[in-house]
């Protein structure tokens, strides 16, 4: 970690870029400051629940004695990974009692195993909500990871912790998973670029699921650049030297928008994104979308119902050992009759079909992060899901990708978000269409604190 | 087997019955009746989206 003027820091990709080759014993001395700062502050954020001291270190000495040229693109990146994702040597809770006591893991999960084939260094097991379903909670194992810009704020989850472990300056990265919002949820509210990607682009293998159809994973970073390092690694794909200075991005008609009930800081943000993506050469088209409530009802049962058929039964044999929230979740997903289920499956592959024609022609749908910043941590009603339309359902629903990514922070200090969103599989023109908006925007990357 | 509210319908205190264990809290029966309420409109709406409304 570099630290610049007036509390600012450089991304991964940065820091590389004045560095062309990484020698010396330069990743032990980042991971040193990164556990340095761990110690002082996760207390106060609780992004880390499990810190790989020693692991980290080791790897780092191993790393800092490999020749350059057999260094891998990630070489010394500090990364960070959910606690519903397997890391050698280290127990998977997914932040739940009834997995409190579980063996650490023997083997990585097939990302960890990539990521750490091009160099990167697990230094710790990111807070998450319990088996990954939104909260907070305060019935769990560990207390709720605090947002790092004001620890009475809310930072987004499930992959809380993953995202404060980046914002609050414990790594270079992290990694998430987002099966309703969870990787675009917290990188909208920690000011960071977050990156969902395609439904079933990455092996999910040593991932605990939650609800199958839904389930993908994706990086925390500090910029785009970083984000399509670890996109190009997981995915085993190169983003390209494209330098369009053309193309068009997609915007809701101003009625569909309205519906949402956004913040005036939230449109506000989307509106310096609007305006950021036609300084960067992009022409703005206005596209008609199904109503958010299409997707909401169909999205929201296939959801209940998976995780009732995975964690049903492991709730009725231990009752106590789950959470109030997660507990009641997966037992209403019983009630789901099959029938419905089918036809709920085949309306996410209709409206799939409808936002797929309209985004044809566009690089990127523009979407606002979330229609609220960062509210106080607070226990939420344990079905507030199904309550109201969630705009990050979308992504899930249709399967396709999403770049996250920070605009501004408002007078309070909580950073605000916009989404883009765009065809499946095409996560390298998406990246290339954040690259062009993040070097108009120009977010001002800094710790929250010293 | 703990009462629930007055105003539940009998058909909802049996599906309370069957569905949550005996380790839940009052609390958590009403919480888990409003959830209740919440799917039948989601599985109304995906019924009547594909042309079959009986819930």
């Amino acid at each position: 970690m570099t630290e610049t003027a007036e509390n600012g820091y450089c991304s991964f990709s940065e820091l590389r870029a004045t560095q062309a080759v990484r020698a010396g014993d330069s990743v032990t001395k980042d991971v040193i400051e990164f556990l340095d700062r761990i110690s002082r502050h996760n207390d106060t954020v609780h992004a880390l629940i499990h810190i790989m001291n020693e692991e980290a270190l080791a790897h780092a000495k191993e790393l800092d004695r490999c020749a350059p040229s057999s260094q891998g693109r990630l070489h010394g990146m500090v990364v960070a990974v959910k606690d519903t994702i397997d890391v050698a040597k280290a127990p998977t809770t997914c932040a739940s009692f009834s997995m409190l006591h579980t063996e650490p893991c023997t083997t990585d999960a097939a990302l960890v195993k990539r990521l750490r084939a091009e160099g990167a260094v697990i230094i710790g097991k990111a807070n998450c909500h319990e088996f990954a379903f939104g909260g907070p909670a305060f019935d769990l194992p560990f207390p709720p990871a605090r947002n790092p810009w004001d620890p009475s704020l809310f930072p987004g989850g499930s992959s809380s912790g993953s995202a404060v472990s980046v914002a609050a300056g414990f790594c270079h990265a992290a990694i998430g998973t987002d099966t309703a919002g969870s990787v675009r949820l917290p990188s909208s509210h920690c000011g960071l670029v977050g990156l969902k990607l395609t439904n079933g682009a990455v092996p999910l293998d040593g991932v605990k699921p939650l609800s199958p159809t839904f389930d993908s994973v994706g990086p925390f970073a500090r910029s785009v650049a970083d984000a399509a390092l670890i996109f190009e690694t997981l995915v085993g794909t190169r983003v390209g030297d494209d330098r369009n200075e053309t193309g068009s991005i997609a915007v809701p008609a101003p009625d569909w928008l309205e519906a949402i009930g956004c913040e005036p800081d939230v449109i506000a943000a989307y509106h310096v994104a609007r305006d950021a993506a036609v300084e960067a050469g992009f022409q703005i088209v206005e596209v008609f979308l199904p109503p958010l409530r299409d997707i909401h009802a169909a999205t929201a049962i296939v959801m209940m119902r998976e995780v009732a058929d995975i964690y049903s039964a492991p709730v009725r044999r231990s009752f106590e050992n789950f959470g109030e929230m997660f507990r009641a979740r997966a037992l209403l997903g019983e009630r789901i009759p099959e029938r419905h289920y089918r036809e709920a499956l085949a309306r996410c592959a209709e409206i799939g079909a409808v936002y797929s024609t309209k985004l044809a022609d566009h690089d990127a749908l523009l979407l606002p992060g979330y229609p609220s910043g960062p509210g106080l941590l607070a226990v939420v009603d344990k079905f507030y899901f199904l309550q109201r339309p969630n705009l990050n359902a979308i992504a899930n629903g249709t399967g396709m990708p999403v770049l996250s990514l920070p605009i501004l922070r408002d007078a309070s200090r909580r950073p605000l978000g916009i989404q883009l969103m765009t065809l499946k599989n095409k996560e390298s023109k998406l990246l290339k269409v954040g690259e062009r908006l993040e070097s108009k925007i120009k977010y001002p990357h800094q710790l929250p604190f010293v | 087997m703990t009462e629930i509210e007055p105003s539940v319908s009998p058909e909802i205190q049996q599906l309370l019955e069957a569905t949550l264990p005996n380790g839940a809290t009052p609390k958590e029966r009403k919480e888990f009746t409003q959830g209740l309420t919440l799917l039948a409109e989601l599985l109304g709406e995906i019924g009547a989206s594909s042309g079959n409304e009986d819930t």
